[in-house]
């Protein structure tokens, strides 16, 4: 069996280029490193590389020491370029998280002569020892409450400002044999083998991701592994040499998590719309407009009204005129109309001029001569009369007609 | 129900914060010995804890997550009602994710962002407030996979007594039994309660008991929950003196413990 790293990233991590875990193998100096880069902090996957990577060129047992060396590596940590959003309030976060640094728990060990196997930590990453009759050591935490109640961690600006002390950091030096195996592991991992040691049998057969990812699985959905970044180096003593990475291809990813929004069903409230003040202006503007067209039609109704009132009072006194106005004896004058007639005729027949004998002889001759019928005896009747105005109007007419 | 300490806060399982925060006329009082009133420092102190909890959401490339979702309830601002204490762009919700939070703040102070402004103007309706508090965290639970986060943590912020607690406050302390019986799979809702006063001396920080005080000091002990391990972890942390058991309250805490008790209310 060869050095296994297990690695896998938390799925609200998406990707494994996410996750904050580090580690570091020096097969030559069987040297390593684990550092477990904290979620909250300012690139502390970047720190806890940093630090892996210095631990396995220049491994320190000596917490004094340690600090020193870390606390130079602090600059390589602020060289690394950070492009700030373009959101103000998130770019005030990102320089207010900046300003507090990157932070990342520590365990580092190496196997050294005599079979001793030198250990320093900081933090909750702990390292577990199986000998071959299947008993657990496990530093620097033995129990879940210890581990819980871990307040250590290596920060990049505590570090500058020397309030990182050998408090920080605890050392061991452990015999070991032959046939043991060294186990090491981030937090979410530890805290499941210190509550359930027979687990790290089942760890010790994971041969490749996919059973990486069913163990990973299983626990995350019973809720007996936190769901967090999850780091192991399974290290045989026999055999410190290759090393065989166990880490997700490239193209496994966790599924994203759909971003709907809560909305609290029994509180919703009634939707106020907010208008900015141009569309406030804009509304008032057309509510003016429809106002002032409003008043320009009530003032044509208004004279329509008048005009038509006007026209109401002239028909009423037209009326009443007429009414008034009317003639007294009209009703006499339809009633005796044959009386009329009479009349006519009475007044006709008293209408017949009286003219000498002469005259009407000489009047019936020219008759005569124009071709009427009558007898010329000097009397002039009805007949003579009649005969003498259409002879007059022919003649007339006649005369007319030459002109 | 599961173990919490196996409980990770992130965007896949978040947790919802709910401020309940004390509108009415007499926060318009001094704050202690300072110079501004009691509103004006509840504000800047819920503007700060918002900053405070989404510089735990950002992550490496600078996206922020939705490990926490933040619900502001003001009473008191208008006479005997309750209303979101969003404002500007978020006025229309109850709850906002973190990510939400930073794309709509109302402005910014220091060069920090923030989301609401003092008000202090009418009674003291504490009973609707939980009552609206109740409802907010029965509808999150029941919501997707909530059962399986964090139990949403309600903070109380007021300086004074309830206008509509009813007889011997049986309205309120109802509102609050009923609050305290929502669960998910990882414990029943916490309720925490600081009471400001214009006072100085006195000072009480998550005690165990209260022995002294006026009734409704009394009223607000009774209704926080104990402190859990977490909360107990990050007080003993700011140095505050907590035993087991401790419960989640504060009397006449000055600016700092206003600001501390947030933050420990706030799970890491």
């Amino acid at each position: 069996m060869s050095i296994t790293v297990l690695q896998l990233h938390k799925r609200a991590s998406y990707e494994f280029k996410h996750i904050q875990d580090k580690y570091a193998i020096n097969s030559e100096t069987k040297t390593f490193a684990l550092a477990d880069g904290t979620t909250q902090s300012f690139n502390s996957e970047i720190w806890a590389e940093i630090i892996t990577k210095e631990f396995i060129t220049n491994p320190v047992f000596v917490p004094k020491e340690l600090i020193i060396t870390f606390t130079k590596q602090v600059a390589v940590y602020k060289s690394t370029k950070f492009e700030f959003s373009s959101n103000p309030a998130k770019a005030s976060l990102e320089k207010a998280k900046q300003n507090k640094g990157g932070t990342a728990t520590f365990i580092g060990l190496q196997f050294k002569e005599h079979n001793i196997l030198e250990i320093i930590s900081c933090g909750d990453t702990n390292l577990f020892l199986l000998n071959s009759e299947n008993k657990v050591i496990s530093f620097p935490f033995a129990d879940v409450d210890s581990l819980d109640a871990n307040n250590c961690f290596i920060n990049t600006e505590q570090l500058l400002q020397n309030n990182i002390d050998e408090t920080f950091f605890k050392t061991k030096s452990i015999e070991y044999n032959s046939n043991d195996k060294i186990i090491i592991a981030t937090d979410a991992l530890s805290r499941l083998i210190l509550k359930k040691p027979t687990i790290i049998s089942e760890i010790l057969k994971i041969e490749d991701f996919n059973q990486l990812n069913a163990f990973c699985l299983k626990y995350w959905e019973s809720k007996e592994l936190q769901e967090d970044d999850i780091s192991a180096i399974i290290i045989p003593i026999q055999n410190i040499g290759s090393v065989k990475i166990i880490e997700p291809p490239k193209d496994f990813s966790f599924p994203k998590e759909k971003e709907e929004e809560f909305i609290p069903t029994s509180l919703q409230q009634k939707k106020q719309t907010n208008y900015t003040d141009m569309e406030m202006n804009e509304i008032r503007n057309q509510f003016n407009g429809v106002a002032q067209d409003f008043h320009q039609i009530k003032k044509k109704l208004k004279l329509h009204e008048m005009l038509l009132m006007v026209a109401i009072s002239l028909l009423i006194v037209n009326i009443l005129l007429m009414y008034f106005l009317r003639p007294v004896n009209s009703k006499n004058e339809t009633t005796n109309t044959n009386g009329q007639s009479e009349n006519v005729i009475i007044q006709k027949q008293e209408s017949t001029p009286t003219i000498s004998k002469e005259e009407a002889k000489k009047r019936q001759e020219e008759l005569i001569m124009a071709g009427y019928k009558i007898t010329a005896d000097g009397d002039w009747g009805d007949e003579s009369e009649k005969s003498w105005k259409e002879y007059q109007s022919k003649k007339h007419l006649r005369k007319k007609n030459e002109k | 129900m599961h173990d919490i300490r196996n409980l990770t806060i992130s965007s896949t399982n978040p947790c919802l914060l709910v401020y309940l925060i004390d509108q009415s006329g007499s926060m318009n009082d001094k704050f202690g010995n300072a110079s501004h009133s009691k509103s004006v420092e509840v504000t800047n102190a819920i503007n700060d804890i918002i900053y405070e909890v989404s510089l735990r959401c950002i992550g490496s490339g600078g996206e922020l997550k939705n490990r926490f979702e933040i619900a502001i309830v003001g009473y008191g601002k208008q006479e005997d009602t309750v209303q979101s204490g969003w404002e500007g762009q978020l006025s229309d919700k109850w709850v906002v994710s973190i990510k939400n939070i930073f794309e709509f703040p109302l402005g910014q102070d220091n060069d920090k962002p923030i989301w609401i402004k003092p008000y202090s103007v009418s009674n003291t309706p504490m009973t609707k407030a939980f009552e609206n508090a109740k409802r907010l965290c029965n509808d999150w639970i029941n919501w997707g996979n909530h059962r399986d986060c964090h139990p949403p943590i309600i903070i109380n912020i007021t300086d004074g007594e309830a206008t509509d607690a009813g007889n011997n406050f049986n309205a309120l302390k109802s509102q609050v039994e009923q609050i305290k019986s929502l669960r998910t799979n990882y414990g029943s809702v916490n309720i925490l309660n600081i009471h400001i006063s214009t006072r100085a001396g006195d000072k009480l920080l998550f005690p165990n008991e209260v022995n002294t005080g006026g009734k409704f000091e009394k009223l607000l002990f009774e209704m926080s929950t104990p402190l859990d391990e977490n909360m107990i972890r990050i007080a003993q942390q700011k140095g505050y003196d907590v035993r087991q058991n401790a419960k989640g309250y504060v009397f006449n805490g000055n600016a700092t413990d206003l600001i501390n008790f947030l933050n420990i209310g706030t799970p890491q």
